[in-house]
């Protein structure tokens, strides 16, 4: 199959170094602690954090930093055929243990010790590329809710379709069979905390990929980073500081 | 969440809807204003988006094509089900939510699918052969209370915005062989939902009765009932939650209480839907 | 990237700025005092300030920083009062929810002229007005119903009434002086009792439901709106009960 025709675009329009549109709103539900809503293209996140609180469960209390919870699931309605697996399948236990391990790395656990935070992923349209929105979505979310972090973390993934490396695989291109690299980095240190890839690549190619995700992370990032920036700015204007 | 009501609200919320006046300024009947999206999934043959204060629930429906029941040959099939996010709260983690999830479902199905509300009969293509199945699903994203109203409200206005595409059977079909079928582009059909009831649940608190209760209200509930009515006042479902007894003239009345309420109730989700439909058009 | 240079040139360019998480907002090495101190949503990394929070750097003289946001959980610090409820009762302690990473431990000698007599009944389920007097990381906060001089003040449980929970910054601007539109609004045609903790919690009781129901959502609606459209709000509430 072509994924990228001859003057260089993409099936959906995109040139392969292009993300798709993204769009992000903070406090989309207001009964969580923290929440953020995340768009990558059609690709659609719900994120909500709970907490910090008491642990509830004593068995599972840490007493020296914060126990963080994350589950990741995705609507009956998100996908193009409905979704028969049930709640809590491999795929999404898998999921919410890279998500949780990604944002475990950003939360300053060792300020909230024997607390609980509960970050809930709630995947509404999925068109590849869930697992970067879900922490996209989790970052803004935290943010929302106040949870100490050392920096923000962002993901993005990138392709290699066509002997062309492509950012932000959407569901079609996924499906290609080509090797899909997630990349996971904190903003500000520059540093890579997720990263993960099926199928084989040369070394040197993989170098090209891995390099255009963290190219595609920076540009989220900075868009993530106005969103804040922008939340911030609205409360205070509207206080009237 | 897991944290109670102290003494006081407990009081301010009874004491308050005795005297016809609810912590957010309502009074008894009536609904907190409901704002309706609709083809927010457009991966879905129709859907639709509810809110109603902090309760904020999706619908979508689904139409594929499916073998009718042998039972019902002449019907097509609909199918609810209700899936309650982990957003909601952590309590709902995991498979904590299910006996929500699946006391919602059941309820919606008694109250929408008993009294004839959807025509089975118009999403039947061949008879025996071939039909339209209707999975409509629902998704809570937050919770506030009065969700079964709002679900029932999301199901009217996801099917609403369902266009169901048009097809060609290839005639000559031999009496054991599968129909063939070309789905026509472009072309589509829209369900009837003008016959589809709404739900009403009016919960009971002290002596008197609300609409739209939200979360802090339900805890201090006694019991509910759950009311489907359609547009001509008829009963198409009832539901009783809640341990306390009721007194059997107590729910005839709260019966008529719901009829009176429906009809103002009706026009408000007939005007949301179409204003809904407008904007989702433009 | 950019943020990284400027504060080096300028130590205090970022003051009443919004941040981010990660930002650096100072060098140690460009402060001419030898000694700073830093609020919530701070922290060092080797010879940097960097941000964990986001919201609006604040400092103030001589050397505090600090980042102020809005959040519906709350951190404990000592001396904020906030309002609680009971969640259990041990024989030392009430324990209560603050909205904080972990439960707080009231003692029940912690009232004014407090013994072992005379413990008050606190049920599960009561809305107590305390003081956070011991807050750190490591052990459950520790709130009184007394001030710092020993004296029951205000403090104490809190009855009839109605309670909601919005955010903290909701709270810091009620508590702020002068006092702030809604409330100046809401007291010149009012009268109404009010409890306000930095924990996000606002108690109102007042003679009549309407006021009390009144009173609540206007402070509920008035988190986002401006000093002008605070008081249209309120007149326009107003009117509405006259009728």
């Amino acid at each position: 199959m072509e994924f990228v025709n001859l003057q260089g675009i993409r099936l959906d329009g995109r040139r392969p170094k292009e993300l798709r549109q993204l769009c992000a709103e903070i406090g989309v539900v207001s009964k969580a602690d923290g929440s953020a809503a995340f768009e990558m293209g059609n690709t659609r996140v719900i994120a909500a954090v709970f907490g910090p609180r008491a642990v509830q469960n004593r068995s599972q209390k840490i007493a020296n930093r914060a126990l963080v919870r994350c589950e990741y699931s995705m609507a009956k309605f998100s996908t193009g055929d409905r979704v028969r697996r049930p709640k809590g399948d491999r795929r999404s236990m898998e999921i919410s243990l890279v998500i949780r391990q990604t944002m475990e790395a950003c939360i300053m656990t060792q300020l909230m010790p024997n607390s609980q935070i509960d970050i809930c992923l709630q995947v509404l349209q999925a068109d590849g590329g869930t697992r970067s929105a879900c922490i996209n979505a989790a970052t803004l979310a935290l943010a929302d809710a106040g949870i100490p972090m050392c920096d923000i973390v962002v993901s993005c993934s990138a392709g290699y379709l066509n002997t062309t490396p492509l950012l932000d695989l959407n569901y079609i291109e996924d499906s290609g069979g080509g090797p899909d690299v997630t990349v996971g980095i904190l903003a500000k240190m520059n540093k890579v905390t997720l990263l993960q890839m099926d199928n084989k690549l040369p070394f040197d190619t993989f170098e090209k990929v891995m390099q255009l995700a963290i190219d595609g992370c920076e540009a989220i990032s900075k868009y993530i980073r106005e969103v804040l920036l922008e939340n911030t700015k609205q409360l205070e204007y509207r206080r009237g500081l | 969440m897991s944290v109670e009501l102290s003494f006081g609200e407990k009081n301010f919320i009874q004491g308050g809807i005795e005297q016809n006046l609810r912590a957010d300024g309502r009074q008894r009947l009536d609904f907190r204003p409901m704002p309706i999206e609709t083809g927010v999934i457009p991966q879905a043959t129709g859907s639709a988006r509810i809110r109603l204060g902090s309760t904020d629930v999706i619908v979508s429906v689904k139409a594929e094509l499916g073998r009718p029941n042998s039972h019902h040959p002449g019907k097509g099939k609909v199918v609810i089900y209700v899936d309650c996010s982990s957003t909601v709260g952590p309590s709902f983690q995991g498979k904590k939510g299910e006996e929500l999830s699946s006391e919602l479902s059941t309820a919606l199905q008694k109250c929408l699918l008993g009294g004839s509300g959807i025509d089975l009969s118009s999403l039947i293509l061949v008879e025996g052969k071939l039909c339209w199945d209707l999975y409509i699903d629902g998704l809570i994203l937050s919770s506030d209370g009065n969700l079964l109203d709002a679900l029932g409200a999301a199901v009217k206005a996801a099917l609403s915005n369902s266009l169901i595409p048009k097809v060609n059977i290839l005639p000559d079909l031999a009496a054991d062989e599968e129909p063939e079928v070309d789905i026509i582009d472009e072309e589509y059909t829209q369900i009837d939902t003008s016959s589809l009831p709404v739900i009403i649940t009016l919960t009971k608190v002290g002596k008197q009765y609300i609409v739209d209760a939200t979360l802090e209200e339900e805890s201090q509930m006694s019991s509910a009932v759950s009311i489907s009515l359609n547009r001509n006042g008829q009963i198409c479902g009832l539901i009783k939650r809640g341990g306390a007894g009721l007194n059997p003239s107590v729910i005839l009345d709260m019966i008529s209480v719901a009829k009176h309420v429906s009809i103002r109730y009706i026009a408000t989700l007939d005007s949301e839907i179409s204003t809904a439909e407008a904007s989702s058009a433009s | 990237m950019e943020v990284k240079s400027t504060p080096s040139q300028q130590p205090n360019l970022l003051i009443d700025q919004a941040i981010v998480p990660g930002d650096v907002v100072l060098h140690l090495s460009n402060i001419s005092t030898n000694k700073i101190k830093l609020g919530l949503g701070l922290r060092q990394d080797a010879d940097t300030i960097k941000a964990t929070n986001m919201g609006l750097l604040k400092h103030s003289r001589p050397n505090k920083y600090w980042v102020e946001s809005s959040t519906k959980r709350y951190i404990p610090t000592a001396g904020d009062a906030v309002l609680g409820i009971v969640i259990d009762s041990k024989p030392d302690n009430f324990v209560l929810d603050i909205k904080g990473p972990n439960l707080a431990f009231l003692p029940v000698l912690a009232f004014e002229g407090g013994t072992r007599k005379n413990i008050p009944k606190y049920e599960v389920g009561t809305l107590v007005y305390v003081r956070v007097v011991k807050a750190n990381k490591i052990m459950n906060p520790e709130v009184a119903c007394t001030d710092a001089n020993g004296k029951s003040a205000e403090f104490g449980s809190l009855k009839d009434g109605y309670m909601f929970e919005t955010s903290t910054g909701l709270s810091q601007m009620l508590l702020s002086s002068p006092t702030c539109p809604v409330l100046d609004a809401l007291g010149k045609k009012l009268s109404f009792e009010l409890a306000v903790g930095l924990n996000g919690r606002v108690w109102v009781d007042a003679s009549s439901p309407e006021a009390v129901v009144l009173v609540s959502n206007s402070i509920m609606n008035s988190e986002f709106l401006s000093d002008t459209q605070q008081k249209i709000m309120v007149k326009t509430l107003l009117k509405k009960i006259e009728l």
